[in-house]
């Protein structure tokens, strides 16, 4: 048990903690650019835009914004139906971004309301169907909503987790009921319980003197030393430098083919029918679509996996009488467009996933017939 | 009051100044406070359990001296029914009820279950272990009764090891506390060195590795392959090895800025070429307790008295077995009331036992065969013994097990690809960064110069980490314990 350090060591001890915070000004990005890791794989090609008519927001993200969009319907104060339409970026991105472009889910919108309905749409990127089924459970107690549509994107099923601003809702005790006794609630309760491996409570320093005391630390070392503040930017920095250098290492690129993986795809399939369980539950119309993707060149998909895909999402939506529509040719090779490098080489790569506004344009109209054909069946 | 805090690192800062600023007497008082103030941060409510066991020790080591042997085993007793008695209520009452009431109603009872609500305090399982090794040297007659109470409270509270330990020794600390330390620039120096390279392990690999730790066990276990087993038994064990390493070595920090040295409590465990040297080298202070208190005691052979060393020496006594499933199945329980914990305990008794049959067929080989073949086969047997210890239930632990020899059950993979690659990263560099250290670093050492641009680069990497990863989020695993 030495006590010993030498004076070189105790030299470095200084130079290191020095160098090592004056490093973090020299990676530090623009001051003025909030780093937002959820659209990390969007870039400058493709512009994150989520609509408002009138100062009234009609296109929003999760829980962190979810109450403008409450407020605006609540604002029209004309008690419309209500449709829903969930999904993942392709949603509120625009490729080739030009001024006045708007989205698909401005455009359904106009047209429903020409017919006094009243769309909202939440998006969040690589949004998964677990999600999309706790945010559902989440706005039926916000609204009597009338038709839910659904895209299914076969990518997303390879997510798995749930967003912070979207598992909160399992806090909102309506929204914990509905969806508590279903396969993928079940799931989603237990893998989210706060509790440690031995059994006990997990956030041993929530509602402690330790939490309040650590809040007003940290926001008082923020406002001395603006560097605090910015540690998620520089988090986010390292972590896309990291997934840059991987896929340069790897080969990887958009068009790099994804395969399936068994579990996750399994627990969004569930969380899918649980949906569809609800929805009917509730009286609400669904319209499930498999969404468009660029189709001149090979999917990075395994091919096979995405038959298979397609063909189990019309036998689920036959077995719930549900409407479905496969969407994914809709967009003519033109309106797609190009995404930054997504590795260190600087080349741009294709991008599947977004297209231009005219693409928009497409979908909407798209998914306006498809709601055209479920107001006939009511009739 | 968790070590990867801003409060903490205030705490640290202040008592460590005021400590080498006021007399002995005041230094032990400061102690003590700051102890308290350390723990009470959490809730306050529970530092009167924490004086319980600090008092009836005190007292009961008292008396010890002043009356004869019989009288002795009953202060004993009473020290070991206080502290046991408290781990009891607070960590196992509800698992002993649930059993119960299970095992009644299977034999045709019908008890409705009951509802306890029962929080477990902080560090309990530790300072307990600590007080019962005190009053058991006082017992043997090791060490004399500390008759100072301030003192002996320093002891079992002093705040660096309070709440998960390293769980040391009353002749270790005390005369450290009484030998008064001068002040040394050095106590500093390596105090810092040791708490960033602690926050190092914990916020930046044990917080990141714990994201795909906790997605990984999610998973429905019908879902998952051989591999996923494989990749998220190494991804924990690595996991825990960095968030309790860290939390050691924090520990060790801090006690060393105010002039208190403690031994190591890990060291490189995952580089064991036997399972007998892996309990050397993972939280060496709990299974040198272990072998003390309990696996020496019960082979009734003279015990050690010191908080290194492990599960070192091999009994060979009549019942040696079955002391050692006993003592690790105790091992195991003393981490939760679970059966996943009583199994763990039981898997490595089990493979202890395997190891001492084979020990004698393999001595023969040559030793550079039998450290790498030794490495090669502790490692992975180690690592699967972290299932059970994660896994939510008995079920799942043996579900997965079971994947391992199934062939079909290799030919999928259930995870994100990026969980495999940062496993095998993770696994490269831990050898690596062993072979830095025992082959490169004397070499790099020798040089004042390089020595100090490596070092320079090394201290320079690990600060902006921690200060980027930096979070009050995420408590130790060891906590829960």
């Amino acid at each position: 048990m030495k006590n010993n350090i030498n004076n070189h060591k105790k030299l470095s001890t200084i130079i290191g903690l020095i160098v090592g915070i004056i490093l973090l000004y020299v990676f530090l990005p623009n001051k003025n650019v909030k780093l937002n890791l959820e659209d990390f794989a969007l870039d400058e090609n493709t512009k994150t835009y989520r609509a408002s008519i009138e100062n009234k927001k009609i296109h929003c993200s999760d829980l962190k914004d979810i109450s403008s969009c409450i407020k605006g319907y609540k604002a029209e104060n004309k008690n419309y139906p209500v449709v829903v339409w969930l999904g993942n970026s392709q949603l509120h991105a625009i490729n080739q971004y030009k001024k006045g472009d708007n989205t698909a889910a401005l455009h359904i919108h106009k047209y429903l309301k020409g017919l006094n309905f009243y769309s909202l749409t939440f998006s969040q990127p690589n949004a998964n169907l677990q999600e999309h089924y706790l945010l559902f459970a989440y706005l039926l107690d916000q609204f009597k909503i009338n038709t839910l549509i659904l895209p299914i994107v076969f990518d997303d099923l390879r997510e798995d987790q749930i967003r912070s601003n979207i598992i909160s809702i399992l806090n909102y005790q309506n929204s914990f009921k509905r969806i508590e006794k279903s396969l993928s609630g079940k799931r989603i309760i237990s893998k989210n319980n706060q509790k440690d491996l031995a059994g006990n409570e997990i956030n041993i320093i929530e509602d402690t003197i330790q939490n309040n005391f650590e809040n007003f630390i940290d926001d008082k070392l923020g406002n001395i030393w603006p560097l605090w503040m910015q540690r998620d930017s520089l988090i986010g920095q390292l972590y896309g430098n990291l997934y840059l250098l991987r896929n340069s290492i790897f080969g990887i690129k958009a068009t790099t083919t994804r395969k399936i993986i068994k579990g996750r795809y399994a627990n969004n399939i569930n969380a899918l029918k649980d949906i569809l369980s609800l929805a009917i539950e509730n009286e609400v119309n669904v319209i499930v679509y498999i969404p468009p993707i660029r189709n001149d060149i090979k999917i990075p998909y395994n091919i096979s996996q995405y038959v298979n895909f397609k063909h189990e999402i019309s036998e689920i939506t036959k077995h719930y009488e549900t409407n479905f529509a496969n969407l994914e040719n809709l967009i003519p090779a033109k309106l797609w467009g190009k995404k930054a490098s997504t590795s260190l080489k600087k080349e741009e790569e294709v991008d599947f996933m977004h297209f231009q506004a005219e693409g928009h344009n497409l979908l909407a109209k798209a998914i306006f017939l498809e709601f055209k054909k479920i107001l006939k069946l009511s009739e | 009051m968790i070590f990867n805090s801003l409060t903490y690192l205030l705490l640290l800062i202040v008592v460590v100044s005021l400590y080498w600023l006021l007399p002995y007497r005041a230094r032990l008082s400061l102690i003590f406070f700051s102890s308290l103030i350390f723990y009470g941060f959490w809730k306050i409510k529970f530092i009167p359990v924490l004086l319980i066991s600090v008092i009836v020790d005190w007292i009961v080591s008292q008396k010890m001296q002043i009356v004869h042997k019989k009288r002795k085993s009953k202060l004993l007793l009473i020290s070991l029914v206080t502290n046991i008695g408290l781990l009891f209520y607070f960590k196992y009452l509800i698992f002993f009820a649930e059993n119960s009431i299970g095992l009644i109603n299977f034999f045709g009872g019908n008890i409705d279950s009951i509802t306890f609500k029962i929080i477990l305090p902080l560090g309990i399982s530790f300072y307990t272990f600590q007080t019962i090794s005190y009053t058991l040297d006082v017992y043997r007659g090791f060490i004399k009764p500390e008759k100072d109470f301030i003192l002996f409270a320093c002891y079992v509270t002093f705040f660096p090891q309070l709440v998960a330990g390293p769980i040391l020794r009353a002749k270790e600390v005390i005369p450290q506390f009484n030998n008064r330390p001068t002040f040394s620039i050095n106590f500093i120096y390596i105090g810092m060195r040791l708490i960033l390279f602690g926050l190092f392990l914990k916020v930046v690999l044990a917080d990141n590795l714990s994201i795909l730790v906790d997605t990984g066990f999610a998973i429905n276990v019908e879902n998952m392959s051989a591999i996923d087993v494989w990749t998220l038994a190494f991804l924990f064990g690595f996991q825990i090895y960095f968030d309790f390493s860290g939390y050691s070595f924090i520990a060790l920090g801090s006690a060393r800025m105010l002039g208190i040295i403690f031994p190591n409590n890990f060291n490189f465990p995952y580089i064991a070429s036997s399972p007998k040297e892996f309990w050397r080298r993972w939280h060496i202070s709990l299974s040198s307790w272990i072998r003390d208190y309990l696996y020496l005691p019960l082979n009734n052979i003279k015990v050690l008295n010191r908080s290194e060393g492990g599960l070192e020496r091999v009994v060979k006594t009549k019942g040696s077995k079955k002391s050692l499933f006993t003592t690790m199945g105790i091992m195991g329980l003393w981490h939760g009331a679970n059966w996943t914990f009583l199994i763990w305990g039981l898997y490595h008794a089990a493979i202890i036992s395997i190891y001492r049959i084979t020990q004698p067929k393999i001595s023969k080989f040559p030793n550079w065969f039998k450290t790498l073949a030794g490495i090669s086969l502790t490692l992975p047997i180690m690592m699967l013994s972290w299932i059970p210890f994660r896994a939510s239930s008995l079920s799942d632990a043996f579900s997965m097990w079971s994947k391992l020899f199934n062939p079909f059950k290799y030919t999928w993979l259930g995870m994100r690809e990026n969980t495999y690659l940062i496993t095998f990263l993770v696994l490269i560099g831990f050898f690596l960064v062993y072979l830095f250290k025992e082959k490169v670093s004397p070499i790099i050492n020798s040089s004042k110069y390089i020595s100090l641009i490596f070092d320079s680069i090394f201290i320079m990497i690990l600060t902006s980490l921690v200060i980027i990863f930096f979070r009050a989020i995420n408590q130790f695993i060891y906590f829960q314990f």
